[in-house]
């Protein structure tokens, strides 16, 4: 989206316009799910979670800046929201005298969406990004998959840039053995995404 | 790089993944409740029932020379006093 034209759609955002509510809903809601999903690997928690990104939204549109960057602002919601739920389920771990986890492990099996995937290729992808852990994954999906520009995707993470230099390098390497790990990439016509 | 797995085929792959969505009784359900509290929102905003920054603006000054009048005014009927009855 042009700067210019997320300046007057955030400016009508604030203004409580639904129109501009629709437009950004239509625009974000996928990617947000998708990420959201591919974070928690829980199609429940991800409903439940980009529920709440947008009520966050509206909650907050009128106090948004003029220069707010929404795709931004959305992931940095959607991820802090993931991590609270995180700790909150590390608590109830906790108290049921499970191994507490920070983050939750990967999900073992096939999951509905890695079923979906298009191609072989696209499932192992799938399958080597639920292996990382979540830190590893969400750098990914902020910059490989959403392609939010660098220091965006810092500012979503809460990083220095140098950091998420590293971060997303680390990232880049196990995201790299595990795809060995699930097979490597197949050898098929790949589509594009959408 | 410790996998065998190119970066940029990584890279690549990581772009053309799908896209997913939640089920429409969800994107439903959101969008209502979104429309509902922008709604809301929009009443609360509404002129007349809250002071604008313009308002606000003017208001203050006008406060404080109308303590300051008082103050002086105070201050004159002291001396005014204090004058008499010397």
């Amino acid at each position: 989206m042009e700067r210019e034209v997320e300046r007057r759609l955030v400016a009508r955002v604030k203004s409580g316009e639904a129109a501009a509510f629709e437009i950004v809903y239509q625009t974000y809601r996928a990617r947000l799910f998708s990420f959201l999903i591919r974070l928690s690997r829980r199609r429940d928690v991800a409903e439940d979670l980009l529920e709440e990104t947008w009520l966050r939204l509206v909650a907050c549109a009128p106090r948004l800046s003029d220069e707010t960057y929404l795709a931004a602002w959305l992931f940095t919601v959607a991820r802090n929201l993931h991590a609270s739920w995180c700790r909150h389920r590390a608590v109830d771990e906790t108290r049921i005298a499970e191994p507490p986890a920070s983050w939750p492990a990967p999900a073992a099996g096939e999951t509905p969406f890695e079923a979906a995937a298009r191609t072989e290729t696209e499932r192992r992808l799938e399958r080597a990004l639920a292996r990382l852990s979540v830190r590893d994954r969400e750098v990914l999906l902020l910059v490989a998959v959403e392609e939010l520009a660098p220091p965006d995707a810092a500012a979503v993470l809460g990083l220095r840039a140098e950091a998420l230099r590293k971060r997303l390098q680390r990232a880049r390497e196990r995201l790299a053995t595990e795809m060995d790990a699930v097979g490597g990439f197949a050898h098929e016509g790949s589509g594009g995404r959408r | 790089m410790t996998g065998g797995t190119p970066f940029d085929d990584l890279e690549a792959g990581l772009r053309t993944l799908s896209l997913h969505d939640t089920r429409p009784e969800c994107v439903d359900r959101v969008r209502a409740r979104c429309l509902k509290a922008l709604a809301a929102s929009r009443r609360r905003a509404r002129p007349g029932r809250e002071l604008t920054s313009g308002q606000a603006g003017w208001i203050e000054p006008v406060a404080v020379l109308g303590v300051g009048f008082l103050y002086v005014a105070a201050a004159v009927q002291a001396s005014l006093v204090l004058l008499r009855e010397l």
